[in-house]
């Protein structure tokens, strides 16, 4: 039975791989540069690290 | 053990990729990949969540990581492949576009050249249109009043009969229209996906205005008493002795560089390198955002700059302005200037009008050139600020530091004195206001700018020849 907390754990890196592809394909459409939205990468695993961390505490 | 569908479906889509290419031989999946490979890491990113979204809802054993270790290092190799290979294309093509390129890798394909001339007679001030799309074009104006264009195309295919029907359908043409002759290179009607590119050197009446219009190329263009103007997608931009207007308009540029212009200059890049402009008789105005050097020098009237950080106007700058990306040095101006800037370190020298300078961070050096100063308003929110007063000079000073040291070099009618976390350093013989102001950094003020002598222009003499050592006496022993 999985439990919620796997859940988001296992979601963590496929989220983060699609933030990476979305983010580099911003800046080869010619929107905002990579070298500036990097960040939100480490924002977002910060997020998922906390919604595991949420997750933990409710059980 | 581990099922996943990301590696089959990889599999399967670079088989398509290279089926695809040879039904199509214009779709490269080389161009492809280059193109698409974000789209890719977003896809590989969706297919797993699919998967875990998928045992998840058959409550089966979810894997510790979504992600394996072994996939993030392909990932990362994927990645520096495809950025690297789309880097060098880019640089090549000069178009950068989320849309596919179709033209090939050509890595295959062979470099054909074909030259080009054509001369016809015009009138004694034309106006010159250029149409180039690739390629660098050098304009030279000469006594003559003919326009003569040499050259060559390069064309590039798999052997010379592709090559020669590609050369055969973009021909070089030189079309005089009344006051006005159109040169133009027909890349476009070539519609081809091979690289073709033609390089031109054009000899033009004197009094000729030229307008350039391509997207890759260079520009070089020299002395002309008419206007110039380029408008392209990527170009390194020349232009020496021109006698009327300079416009620049470009998307992306490694290099711009204007000497000796009698007009005014007006200059937008959205992406641009290095910038050099000396001796503008006119206005010079800058737009855009630049990654390199920018160095201005010598320009009669006004100078406006405004990038994304910085905004700044000198007016008759005598000397020279030096920016970098975390620097700006200015020296000799005559008239006033004013500078709103993020993040730069500013040394300004040898002025006598105000001055109006406001950074959010950076530190900020003045040595007015003479001792009758103007105002001055200088203010960085973080940086250290320093001011070298002329000694005999008339002022009303106020240098105030929230939080930093305070140091009075200038030693007295100056008062310095401390005050909780800062200080300020304040004195008033009667001229004008200075204030200058930090949110966090030293305050210093010292006697005598590095320029303060600058007013009376002349050279210090040169220091006496040492006299001529005396001959060796004989010493006896």
């Amino acid at each position: 039975m999985p439990t919620s907390i796997g859940l988001v754990s296992a979601i963590r890196g496929p989220v983060i791989l699609i933030t990476l592809g979305t983010l580099i394909a911003i800046d080869h459409a010619g929107g905002m540069r990579f070298s500036r939205t990097w960040p939100i990468l480490i924002i977002m695993f910060g997020i998922l690290k906390l919604a595991e961390y949420m997750k933990g505490g409710q059980q | 053990m581990r099922n996943s569908f990301v590696g089959p479906l990889v599999l399967i889509g670079v088989g398509l990729l290279f089926l695809a290419n040879n039904f199509r031989p214009d779709l490269s999946p080389w161009r492809l990949l280059i193109d698409y490979w974000p789209y890719l890491l977003i896809l590989w990113g969706v297919v797993r969540l699919g998967e875990i979204a998928f045992l998840s809802a058959r409550n089966q054993p979810l894997p510790k990581r979504g992600v394996s270790g072994g996939e993030w290092g392909l990932i990362v190799f994927i990645s520096i492949v495809a950025s690297g290979m789309w880097f060098a294309f880019d640089a090549k093509d000069g178009i950068r576009s989320g849309r596919v390129n179709l033209r090939g890798l050509q890595i295959f394909g062979e470099t054909f050249e074909y030259p080009v001339s054509a001369t016809v007679a015009c009138s004694k001030n034309p106006r010159i249109i250029i149409e180039n799309r690739r390629g660098n074009v050098r304009l030279v104006g000469s006594d003559k009043d003919e326009v003569s264009v040499s050259g060559h195309k390069s064309v590039m295919g798999l052997d010379k009969s592709e090559a020669d029907r590609i050369s055969e359908r973009m021909k070089l043409e030189v079309v005089v229209q009344g006051d006005q002759v159109v040169i133009r290179t027909n890349q476009e009607s070539a519609a081809t996906d091979n690289r073709v590119d033609a390089d031109l050197e054009v000899h033009i009446p004197k009094g000729a205005s030229v307008e350039c219009r391509g997207t890759y190329g260079d520009f070089d263009v020299t002395q002309i008493t008419g206007n110039f103007e380029v408008h392209s997608d990527n170009a390194g931009v020349r232009g020496q002795d021109i006698g009327g207007n300079v416009r620049v308009d470009l998307r992306r540029s490694d290099v711009i560089r204007l000497t000796r212009i009698k007009g005014n200059v007006d200059v937008k890049g959205s992406r641009a390198g290095d910038i050099e402009l000396d001796e503008i008789a006119g206005q010079a105005v800058v737009e855009g955002q630049f990654s390199g050097n920018i160095d201005f020098r010598r320009i009669d009237k006004s100078l406006r700059f405004v990038s994304e950080k910085t905004n700044l106007t000198i007016d008759r700058l005598k000397g020279r302005a030096h920016l970098s990306d975390g620097d700006l040095e200015v020296e000799d101006i005559l008239g006033p200037m004013k500078l709103r800037s993020r993040s730069k370190d500013v040394r300004v020298t040898g002025f006598s009008s105000s001055l109006d300078i406001e950074l959010d961070r950076g530190d900020i050096e003045l040595s007015p050139g003479s001792s009758t100063l103007a105002a001055i308003a200088a203010k960085t929110s973080s940086g250290a600020v320093t001011m070298h007063l002329p000694e005999n000079a008339k002022y009303d000073l106020e240098a105030i530091t929230r939080r930093g040291e305070v140091d009075n070099v200038f030693g007295s009618p100056l008062a310095r004195r401390e005050e909780d976390r800062g200080g300020s350093i304040r004195g008033n013989n009667g001229g004008p206001k200075i204030s200058l102001e930090t949110g966090r950094g030293s305050m210093t003020v010292t006697r005598g700018g590095m320029m303060s002598n600058r007013m009376d222009m002349s050279m210090p003499k040169p220091p006496k020849a040492p006299e001529a050592p005396k001959p060796p006496t004989v010493v006896e022993r």
